[in-house]
C-alpha cells in the first residue's frame, strides 16, 4: 500500500480525503477523512477534525478525533478535542483535554 | 526525518508524497520536495521541487523552484528555475519559468513566458563550437561529427510544442524533403513543377515553430 507522507516543512490548509495510510510530520489544518491509518509523528501538528479507522498520535492534535476502530495517544503527545472510538489507548505521559466516547 | 524511520515500523520515503488515492483540497505550502501521485485541488507553493507523477492530478496554481510533470496539471505554473513536461504529461495553463522543457509526447495548452535571463549552461553548444574550431586544423574525419550540427532546435529557449501526430507528419515531411530535395528542375520543365517545388521547400518549416499556438490563450 502506498504511503502518503506529509513532510516536516509542509503545511496543508484544507481537506484531505483518501483510502490509504497517512503519516504526518508537518502541519495539517482543516479536515482529514481517511479509511485507513493516520500516524502523527512527534513533529506533526494537526488542527483539524479527523475521521479515520485507526490513529496513533505522537505529536499534537487540536480537533475532534473519530476513529472507527482505534485511537492511540502515545506519551508526549498533546491532544485537545473529543475522541470517539471503540478502543482508546492513552499512554502515560500523554497530554489530553476533551471528552471520550467509547460507544462508537 | 531520521527520527521518523526509527519511530515508525515501515521505512518512510524521504520526500513528502501525496499517495494515489489521496485527495487534498486546499493549499499546500512547504520547503521540501513534494511528489504527487494523487489529486490536489487548490494551490501549491514550494521552495523545492514539485513532481506530479503519472497518476497525479493537480488542479491548482503552482509555484515552486522546479516543476516536473508526468501527469495532469490544470492551472498556471510558475517556477523560479525550471518547468519540465515529460512524455505523457498534460498541462493546461500558463507556464512562467527561466527554463521550460517539453518532452516529446507531452500535451500542453497555454502560454509560455520564459522569464529572467538566467544564463543556462550550454554544454552542447560550446562543445559544438570547440569541434568547429578543431575542425579547421583537424584531418577531414570531421564528417562523423557532423550529425551534431543540426541542434538549433535546442538552442531556442522558447518551446516547441509537439503533438505526436503533428510532429510525425512534420517529420515525415521534413525527411522527405531532405531525402529528395526539390531540385531546380531543368529549364525545360513546365511552370507547374516549379510551383510545386517552391511549395515543398517552404512547408517543412511550419510545424516545428508553433509560436502562434503558444501566444494564443
Amino acid at each position: 500500500m502506498a504511503n502518503t507522507v506529509i513532510g516536516s516543512t509542509i503545511v496543508i490548509d484544507g481537506e484531505i480525503s483518501g483510502e490509504e495510510d497517512l503519516t504526518v510530520l508537518g502541519t495539517v489544518k482543516g479536515r482529514i477523512g481517511l479509511r485507513e491509518h493516520i500516524h502523527v509523528e512527534p513533529t506533526g501538528v494537526i488542527e483539524a477534525n479527523i475521521e479515520t479507522a485507526t490513529i496513533t498520535v505522537e505529536g499534537t492534535v487540536t480537533g475532534d478525533i473519530h476513529a472507527t476502530e482505534r485511537a492511540e495517544l502515545k506519551s508526549n503527545c498533546r491532544v485537545v478535542g473529543d475522541i470517539r472510538a471503540p478502543r482508546i489507548l492513552i499512554a502515560d505521559g500523554a497530554s489530553f483535554k476533551g471528552n471520550v466516547d467509547m460507544e462508537g | 526525518m531520521a527520527r521518523t524511520s526509527t519511530s515508525s515500523s515501515s521505512p518512510v520515503p524521504p520526500s513528502t508524497t501525496i499517495g494515489p488515492t489521496l485527495h487534498v483540497r486546499g493549499r499546500i505550502l512547504g520547503e521540501e520536495d513534494l511528489r504527487i501521485e494523487g489529486r490536489v485541488d487548490g494551490a501549491i507553493e514550494l521552495s523545492e521541487t514539485l513532481i506530479v507523477e503519472e497518476s497525479g492530478i493537480v488542479v491548482a496554481e503552482v509555484q515552486a523552484r522546479d516543476v516536473v510533470v508526468r501527469g495532469i496539471v490544470v492551472g498556471n505554473v510558475t517556477a523560479t528555475d525550471s518547468v519540465t513536461l515529460d512524455a505523457g504529461a498534460k498541462l493546461m495553463g500558463d507556464i512562467e519559468a527561466p527554463r521550460v522543457i517539453l518532452a516529446d509526447g507531452a500535451a500542453f495548452k497555454g502560454s509560455v513566458k520564459v522569464t529572467g535571463a538566467a544564463p543556462r549552461p550550454r554544454a552542447r553548444t560550446s562543445a559544438g563550437a570547440k569541434a568547429n574550431r578543431s575542425r579547421a586544423s583537424a584531418i577531414p574525419r570531421v564528417r562523423a561529427a557532423r550529425p551534431e550540427a543540426p541542434v538549433p532546435e535546442q538552442d531556442e529557449p522558447t518551446v516547441v510544442v509537439r503533438r505526436k501526430d503533428v510532429q510525425a507528419a512534420g517529420r515525415g515531411e521534413t525527411k522527405a524533403a531532405k531525402k529528395a530535395p526539390p531540385r531546380p528542375a531543368p529549364a525545360s520543365a513546365g511552370k507547374a513543377t516549379k510551383k510545386k517545388a517552391a511549395k515543398k521547400k517552404v512547408r517543412p518549416k511550419v510545424p516545428s515553430r508553433k509560436k502562434r499556438k503558444v501566444s494564443r490563450r
